[in-house]
């Protein structure tokens, strides 16, 4: 087939090659990129990140002057009854609520030094564990009644308001978390002692929490059967749906949400959906190099449509005509996504380092998706170009 | 390999003609049975627009925007299915109307390209073929620089650059001068000695100078 390559040598020139190939490769360089950051998305999606994962609010009703007076007089409670929290269990943005449980009885704090006893009436709450957001699998997290030994959670603001507000004001020593849990101090439960150590510092929940086991358990013997229903829920939202629609509900039954949990859902509202936008523009722009090298190779087709003729009147038939424009297609496709893939591997590491320092939970993906990447890729695109040689010739062909 | 020994054409009319005036009186093709056969050498004679270049790409199966019949035949008269490019390659050799060289390629490869498919001669004999037509020192010249002349004669050569038992040259000489024109006689007369084929030339009035069996009138 010589004198065939010889012809089609002759027929494509060096600047229609190299226009080709830079299209082509601009294509390559996009699809892999959109593939690259739909794994980046993906990654977000199944982290810790704050912006990207599920997300906790922790909600309660509004506390005014009415309420105030009301719940004095024994009438209007601030607590959810059952049906208010299947209703909120319910909504698509909503994967679990739990309740606060609150201790039913009376809880004194006792701390001995030297000779001095201090002692002071505290609370005690506890949320399911699946809720709390430290690694109970390496703390201490379980306590029995007959143990006498009770974990304590107390708010990381806790600490920082020591820290930074009284220690400093009073020149006391600023204390470690890690200090913090040597000291065990006691708690007085319907009479009973038992030791309790703080184990953790909780920055999602603003209480002093107690195993859930543990609180119930204490409930059902020391209780003092008053009302049962919580006064505060905490709502798992779904990682990639929260958004505006539960800030409408919560807003519309007038409850509220606590640390600026709202604020939060309503930015990650805004960056899923400049997200999505970007994947759109990035599918459209894909799409639309797909098309222009469809388009690109259909000229240069249609620009030897005599060429093809002449070969037919000849005796050449199609696959002979094709062979070397499919083999053209083939040497290119490769070349520009070896290329390519060449080019994400130099650069990827750089736009790496950028998603890191956006958010350090994450880590930037492998070089492995690129080469898959440019490996599906240039079968894609082979394929394609092999169908439009393929029709492309056919059509004018037709006798 | 299939025989082909003779095309017989049954009640043929170019579908542009349907319809208009009636062509059967005055052509001895259209709307005629006919049947050309190897060892004849047959003129087509007309004017321009009467169908020649339409008959020869019917003939080749290169067009097929006609009414009635065609039909290949063996010796014994059964009919052949013959495949188009194999029909090309093997069986009937086409010198164009308006020789459909390739402007980049030269003389030689031009015709290379045809025997590239058909392997019946040697790039040797080619220039021999070429030279004996007077294009000795434009051979390797891209034929986009040739003469409309010179471009027929590369022509000519191609067409003969395959086996054929049918050789259909439209309006062969059109730009030849005489001289150029019995060289091509010559070889075309070998060319049928050496295997008797059937030879048809299209004209409208400056023909081949062949000594012609059968004249039509198209």
């Amino acid at each position: 087939m010589k004198y065939l390559f010889l012809l089609l040598r002759r027929n494509v020139s060096a600047w229609q090659l190299l226009i080709f190939g830079v299209g082509g490769l601009v294509g390559a360089l996009i699809v892999m990129l959109c593939m690259q950051s739909y794994r980046d998305i993906d990654r977000a999606y199944q982290s810790d990140d704050a912006l990207f994962s599920e997300n906790y609010l922790v909600i309660s009703k509004p506390v005014s002057l009415r309420t105030t007076v009301k719940g004095l007089i024994g009438g209007q409670s601030l607590s959810f009854n059952e049906h208010e929290i299947e209703e909120l269990r319910a909504l698509p943005d909503v994967s679990e609520v739990a309740p606060f449980r609150t201790a039913r009885f009376t809880v004194d704090a006792m701390v001995s030094a030297g000779h001095r006893t201090l002692r002071t009436e505290m609370f005690l709450e506890s949320v399911p564990d699946e809720f709390i957001d430290l690694p109970l699998d390496d703390i201490e997290w379980k306590a029995d009644l007959s143990d006498r030994f009770v974990p304590v959670l107390v708010p990381r603001n806790y600490l920082d308001l020591y820290n930074f507000g009284y220690a400093s004001a009073r020149g006391l020593p600023q204390l470690a978390e890690g200090l913090v849990g040597q000291f065990t101090f006691q708690l007085i439960i319907g009479g009973s002692f038992y030791h309790a150590r703080i184990v953790g510092f909780s920055t999602r929940l603003n209480t002093i929490l107690v195993p859930d086991a543990f609180l119930a358990d204490a409930n059902r013997v020391y209780g003092e059967g008053k009302d049962d229903s919580p006064s505060r829920l905490i709502v798992r939202t779904r990682g990639e749906e929260a958004g505006a629609s539960l800030l409408q509900y919560l807003t519309r039954m007038h409850y509220v949400v606590a640390d600026g949990g709202e604020a939060l859902v309503r930015m990650r509202s805004m960056v899923y959906g400049i997200v999505w936008a970007v994947a759109a523009v990035g599918i459209l722009v894909m799409l639309l190099s797909f098309f222009l090298l469809v388009v690109s190779f259909l000229l240069l087709i249609e620009r030897n449509r005599e060429i093809f003729r002449n070969l037919i009147s000849l005796g050449y038939n199609q696959k002979q005509i094709t062979r070397p424009y499919r083999l053209l297609a083939l040497v290119v496709d490769v070349i520009v996504w070896a290329v390519a893939a060449m080019l994400c591997s130099i650069f990827y590491p750089y736009i790496g380092a950028l998603i890191l320092e956006a958010s350090p939970s994450l880590q930037p993906a492998g070089m492995g998706i690129f080469y898959l990447a440019a490996f599906i890729g240039c079968l894609v695109f082979v394929l394609i170009h092999y169908t439009v040689i393929w029709y492309g010739v056919k059509r004018i062909t037709k006798r | 390999m299939l025989s082909l020994n003779s095309i017989s054409l049954d009640n043929m009319l170019p579908k542009v003609f349907v319809g208009q005036e009636p062509c059967g009186d005055s052509s001895d093709i259209w709307l005629h049975q006919v049947k050309f056969s190897r060892g004849e050498t047959i003129l087509l004679q007309a004017e321009s627009g009467r169908g020649k270049t339409s008959l020869c790409s019917y003939m080749a199966q290169l067009r097929s925007d006609y009414v009635g019949q065609l039909h290949y035949l063996d010796e014994q008269g059964t009919e052949l299915c013959i495949e188009p490019s194999e029909l090309l390659r093997q069986h009937i050799g086409v010198m164009f109307q308006e020789h459909r060289l390739f402007a980049d390629l030269t003389a030689v490869e031009n015709v290379m390209l045809k025997n590239q498919l058909t392997q019946y001669t040697t790039e040797h004999e080619v220039r021999q073929q070429l030279s004996r037509l007077g294009l000795a020192d434009r051979m390797d010249c891209p034929c986009s620089m040739l003469s409309l002349g010179q471009q027929q004669r590369v022509a000519f050569v191609r067409a003969l650059c395959q086996p054929c038992s049918f050789l259909l040259l439209d309006e062969p000489v059109s730009h030849l001068d005489p001289a150029n024109a019995a060289v091509m006689a010559e070889m075309v007369r070998e060319r049928q000695v050496a295997d008797d084929l059937c030879l048809i030339v299209t004209s409208v009035g400056h023909h081949l100078p062949s000594d012609f069996s059968q004249i039509y009138k198209l």
